[in-house]
């Protein structure tokens, strides 16, 4: 198209990137909160009380089968999570089937038991971690499918802006470490370099792999012509490519305890509590993290239920193993799942489990959230390049384009921001809670916009950063205020994942203001902007889990 | 403690890496008489290279394959970024 | 009247040539490029020996590395119209062989 290669790709990196750089920076950063989404729900969630002593597994499950006899006796499926490292509480759920009469359709419910008494712990209604990291691929206000092809599409464009970017970058490795902290535009440049060669690996493997997620549905055209088409075939495919091969042995139940034995001489009894010993004798020193029932079917008696055990994960990047206990001919069988059957499917799970990153500990676990940041920080980089390149002759466009970047890269955390003091301010018999929480969020970065658009151009950048650090800093106080978790308190108490929270919005709100205070209002970059913008978007690390 | 020892030869593998730049060795290296010569940057380089290749090996011994790629990719983001801003960003004492 | 609706388009496109250059380039690289990587991801799937499900995969999996490289194309060609029948006639040709495959008589 250019006269020469390298040319062209060089503006293809530009406008591709331009096209949906907006949608990019909002799906990094909720996508990058949700490698902490059991730590955000922790946070949005602060009746729920933490279990810091070791509990006996069984006294857990006879408070959890209590209850769920009394709330769930038609549920299809039962499960009872164990506490965990990131999840230290005791939670029941169930799948309840629809009910015609009450117009309730078929829905999961979940509750929390508080852990010595196995009373249920009410908790606030709300949309919690995960919807907000649901947000990176679901969108908002749209169906699903819709978002999910604006996210495939916005992904394509990020892949394509990666390689063209590796492409026009030739001389990546020696430049490596030559970067220069000198003044304008050229300083952007290597920072925007920094953010995007460093953790290259990370986001090539995130890009593709997000696109690779949502596959069936963006190139649902090639199921359609080498599958079936509909629904139904649709459904046939994604059942057939997850099938496991799984090691399937009759067994006599292993059974520690001489009463049991006694219960089961006479045939063989499946029950959760049977299973449970099974389980943990035969695998002695793993952990078992869930429990579940599943096939129930208290309305006709057609199958046989299916009692599973979850062992918490310690093979590679899989997250945990299964264990199915059924009854089959008076028999006894115990299933255990050997991995995937298709060989692409295995290839389709380790791309899964990466982009993920459910297997991670807390060292890896940051090291996402950073990267994830870092990508974000890339965009935001680029984003401010594209204005810079053309400040030299603005029109109002760009102008405008400048002040829309302010709303977006610092308006989205403002907005995040607001989802959180949402979950804190909004009255809790509110009906439709957990939605106005995200309507927050979005009314929030809608007043970024209309602010930004108001402000002159040559302020916007800072009053915007000041009014960030300022909801940041006062959300550890707004958290005090409004419920019993102060920062003493969670120090006190032990209760890691509120502290860490806290901290984090603190450290958060530290960058904005230096970012605030080291920002010049005037044109010329200096070497000191250059620096906080990489504070800025570094976000800080505090080990705090 | 198997993180640590990670972080660490990747930070060192790295900052050779660096070094082996004049620029960066101009910087670092502040003799006038000492300057950087084709072989001695080759070696350092060298150096730096096998570091980093031990770096990834040892973390394949320690965590399999997949846990163990994962591990010296992540390692290698936060070692490279590190030695990067450490350069660019403060000036030569 | 159609004529003179021609004649205004061409007279348009002439006056604005980039812009109309630069529209059929984004066109061909995301609508052609989206059908160039499907019907390779299809016959991708069918040619591959073996599993089924494996090759419907493995297909689906690939697609995004051509679709890239078909846009990476599609902007690096000297001209437009070799972009376009770089990226058509191939997508024509396996949509032919798609059917002499699948038994249909094109």
């Amino acid at each position: 198209m250019k006269s020469r290669f390298r040319q062209s790709m060089g503006w293809l990196h530009t406008w591709a990137g331009f096209a949906f750089a907006w949608l990019l920076f909002f799906i990094f950063v909720t996508g990058s909160l949700g490698y902490f989404e059991n730590e955000i729900d922790r946070w949005m969630k602060p009746e729920i009380a933490i279990v810091d002593d070791a509990i006996d597994d069984f006294e857990i499950l006879n408070s959890a089968k209590q209850q769920l006899t009394v709330l769930a006796s038609d549920a299809e499926q039962w499960y009872l999570a164990y506490p965990s490292k990131r999840n230290p509480y005791i939670k029941i759920s169930w799948l309840q089937p629809a009910n015609a009469e009450l117009g309730m359709p078929k829905q999961w419910h979940e509750e929390y038991l508080a852990p010595h008494t196995g009373k249920i712990t009410p908790t606030r209604e709300t949309s919690g971690g995960e919807t907000l990291y649901r947000l990176h691929y679901n969108l908002h206000y749209v169906p699903a499918v819709v978002g999910y092809l604006i996210t495939s599409l916005a992904t394509l464009f990020m892949l394509i802006g990666l390689v063209t970017g590796v492409i026009i970058h030739k001389k990546i490795f020696i430049e490596f470490f030559t970067f220069r902290a000198g003044k304008g535009l050229r300083a952007w440049l290597d920072v925007h370099n920094v953010f995007s060669v460093l953790p290259l690996p990370f986001h090539l493997m995130i890009t593709y792999s997000g696109l690779v997620l949502l596959m069936g549905i963006s190139f649902s055209p090639v199921i359609d012509a080498t599958y079936g088409e509909g629904k139904k075939m649709h459904r046939q495919f994604y059942n057939e490519s997850k099938t496991e091969n799984k090691q399937q042995q009759t067994i006599n139940l292993n059974t520690a305890d001489l009463s049991l034995k006694a219960e089961l001489s006479h045939k063989p009894v499946l029950s959760l509590k049977t299973v449970l010993t099974d389980a943990k004798a035969r695998y002695k020193n793993q952990t078992v993290s869930y429990l579940g029932i599943i096939d129930r079917n208290i309305a006709d008696n057609t199958e046989q239920p299916s009692f599973q055990v979850w062992l918490d994960g310690n093979e590679g990047i899989e997250f945990a193993t299964l264990l199915s206990y059924r009854l089959v001919d008076g028999q006894i069988q115990l299933e255990e799942s050997l991995g995937k059957t298709h060989s692409a499917a295995k290839i389709y799970d380790i791309l899964e489990h990466l982009h993920e990153g459910l297997f991670a500990d807390t060292y890896l676990r940051w090291l996402y959230f950073i990267s994830g940041l870092l990508g974000a920080a890339m965009i935001a980089t680029s984003m401010i390049i594209w204005v810079k390149k053309r400040q030299n002759h603005p029109t109002k466009f760009i102008i405008l384009i400048d002040k829309l970047n302010a709303a977006v890269v610092v308006g989205l955390p403002i907005a995040i921001a607001a989802y959180f003091w949402s979950n804190r301010l909004l009255p809790l018999a509110m009906s439709n809670r957990a939605e106005w929480e995200l309507h927050s969020l979005f009314i929030v970065l809608a007043a970024c916009a209309c602010f930004c658009i108001v402000r002159a151009a040559d302020k916007v950048w800072k009053s915007m950063l000041w009014i960030a650090a300022t909801v940041y800093a006062l959300l550890p106080i707004g958290n005090m205020l409004t419920t019993e978790h102060s920062l003493l308190a969670s120090v006190q108490q032990g209760d890691w994942l509120m502290l860490g929270f806290d901290l984090s919005m603190l450290c958060f709100a530290g960058c904005f203001a230096l970012a605030a205070v080291l920002l010049k209002t005037g044109q010329n970059e200096t070497e000191l902007t250059m620096k906080t913008n990489v504070k800025k978007n570094m976000k800080g690390v505090i080990k705090t889990c | 403690m198997l993180i640590l020892s990670q972080i660490l030869l990747q930070l060192l593998g790295f900052t050779l890496l660096s070094l082996s730049l004049s620029r960066n060795y101009s910087k670092v290296i502040k003799s006038t008489n000492k300057r950087l010569t084709k072989r001695t940057s080759w070696i350092i380089r060298a150096c730096g290279y096998s570091l980093l290749i031990i770096a990834v090996f040892w973390a394949l011994n320690s965590w399999g394959v997949a846990l163990g790629l994962v591990y010296s990719f992540a390692t290698a983001t936060l070692t490279a970024t590190f030695t990067v801003i450490l350069l660019t960003y403060t000036r030569s004492t | 009247m159609i004529i003179q609706y021609s004649f205004y388009f061409m007279n348009f496109t002439k006056k604005h040539l980039a812009a109309f250059n630069i529209s059929c380039r984004v066109l061909i690289a995301l609508v052609g490029g989206y059908l160039f990587s499907a019907l390779s991801a299809v016959l991708i799937a069918q040619l591959l020996p073996g599993d089924e499900i494996n090759s419907i995969i493995t297909g689906l999996m690939l697609s995004f590395i051509i679709y890239t490289v078909i846009v990476l194309f599609v902007f690096a060609t000297k001209t437009t119209l070799r972009a376009g029948v770089g990226v058509f006639i191939p997508c024509i040709v396996m949509y032919v062989f798609y059917h002499y495959l699948n038994g249909i008589t094109a």
